[in-house]
């Protein structure tokens, strides 16, 4: 069992037991009758008449296909039909809304404007002499900036933007972007009220204003002192 | 004896063969008909020689498309004849069963492991080979038999190299437990 074509180098693992058995077999093989040639065989070796036409494949020189490269072969086409599937809905606009924001995102990186990642509405002027500006139509109801309980240092976090809340940098990207905060819902800053405005409306106004910024920044007071206000918004009294 | 293949004359027999030269087919049918019958009673068929017949007649059908090399050429034509074998046990195993008349045991056709007993010459090799999966002794028969190498039993296959691998390595050890067994067997009074 030591002809030129077979192939020792992991077949027999220098396993005596195997080598033998493979010898064994071998020699069956061999010892065995050559098949005799039918009657059709017969014709065609002697050739009386054609072999008939083989459908099936035959190899023509190129790298043999495997189920490997076939089955990446599948993955890679469906990817492909999946990501024209979504990029064609994408520029529809017809992606459900969180999962537009994210594809619009991605195109806005290579330069895509797509719907769904259009930036708000300028910023209203910071002392703007008409009423304030309302939140824009997003279907949704406004969001506070920092939820109640949120570490107002992290990010978000929200499902819907995608801003991971592990990942700071991110969140305050997107808080530091004006451009952004209108779509996803919130309120613009206010900008106060009117220098024309005053009385119980305008007192209701600022008290609202200092509400929110006790609640948006509690981790930066000291308790006493957020009690103290809160006291005063309540009595009215210092 | 191993098999020393054509060499240098395989592309000349080839190019013959391509045009559908008699003298070609013949020399192909002798260089590869005996281990194809082998892997054929190996594999257990109930006839190897009507099956090598039928996958010579499918080589010479299809040789006219044929590019590769010698070892491309052999893997083909086992590939051939592994998809005969796979066809022929769909069908056995599609055919009901039926149990012997009595007195007609022993003076039938002699049932297909008996022809594959009787084609290899060698009980205990057969037996040996009974002892692995369908798929295991496919490929240990390929690689003794047919002499392909790892990537060629895989192309014959339809499988990867490294399933092939570890189903010889699975076969191999399942020959070697029971090698030891034998020995053990061998041995005590």
């Amino acid at each position: 069992m030591s002809g030129p074509h077979v192939h020792r180098d992991d077949m027999f693992d220098d396993d005596p037991a195997i080598a033998a058995f493979a010898r064994d077999l071998r020699a069956a093989a061999d010892a065995a009758p050559a098949p005799a040639a039918g009657p059709a065989l017969a014709e065609v070796l002697a050739g009386r008449a054609p072999a008939p036409s083989y459908p099936g494949p035959v190899p023509d020189g190129r790298t043999p296909s495997r189920p490997g490269r076939r089955r990446a072969l599948r993955a890679a086409l469906g990817g492909a039909v999946a990501a024209t599937v979504v990029s064609t809905l994408g520029v529809a606009g017809a992606l459900p809304a969180p999962v537009q924001r994210q594809v619009a995102r991605v195109a806005d990186v290579i330069g895509l404007d797509l719907p769904g990642d259009d930036p708000a509405p300028a910023m209203v002027d910071p002392a703007p002499s008409g009423p304030p500006a309302s939140p824009p139509a997003t279907g949704r109801p406004p969001m506070s900036p920092v939820a109640p309980g949120e570490d107002p240092d992290r990010g978000h976090g929200n499902e819907d933007d995608g801003v991971d809340g592990d990942n700071p940098g991110r969140g305050l990207e997107e808080r530091e972007d004006p451009g952004r905060s209108g779509r996803r819902g919130e309120v613009p800053a206010d900008p106060g009220p009117s220098r024309d405005e005053g009385g119980p409306v305008a007192e209701r106004r600022a008290d609202a204003e200092h509400r929110a910024d006790l609640e948006r920044r509690p981790a930066d007071r000291g308790e006493d002192e957020v009690e103290d206000d809160v006291d005063v918004i309540e009595t009215g009294r210092p | 004896m191993a098999d020393p293949g054509l060499g240098e004359a395989f592309a000349s027999i080839l190019a013959a063969a391509r045009t559908g030269e008699a003298w070609a087919f013949e020399r192909l049918f002798d260089w590869l008909g005996r281990p194809v019958a082998g892997y054929l009673r190996g594999a257990g068929v109930e006839d190897p020689d009507g099956l090598a017949n039928e996958v010579f007649l499918r080589v010479f059908g299809g040789v006219g498309r044929f590019e590769g090399t010698e070892a491309r050429f052999r893997s083909w034509v086992f590939a051939i004849a592994h998809n005969l074998v796979i066809d022929e046990r769909r069908r056995r195993s599609r055919r009901p069963t039926q149990a012997p008349l009595e007195g007609e045991v022993g003076e039938g056709v002699p049932a297909a492991e008996d022809a594959v007993l009787a084609g290899l010459g060698d009980e205990r090799v057969q037996a040996l080979l009974d002892t692995l999966a369908p798929d295991q002794r496919d490929v240990v028969l390929l690689r003794v038999v047919a002499d392909l190498s790892i990537e060629d039993t895989a192309a014959a296959l339809g499988k990867r190299p490294g399933a092939v691998k570890s189903l010889q390595h699975r076969a191999f050890a399942t020959l070697r437990r029971r090698l030891a067994t034998e020995g053990e067997e061998g041995v005590s009074p």
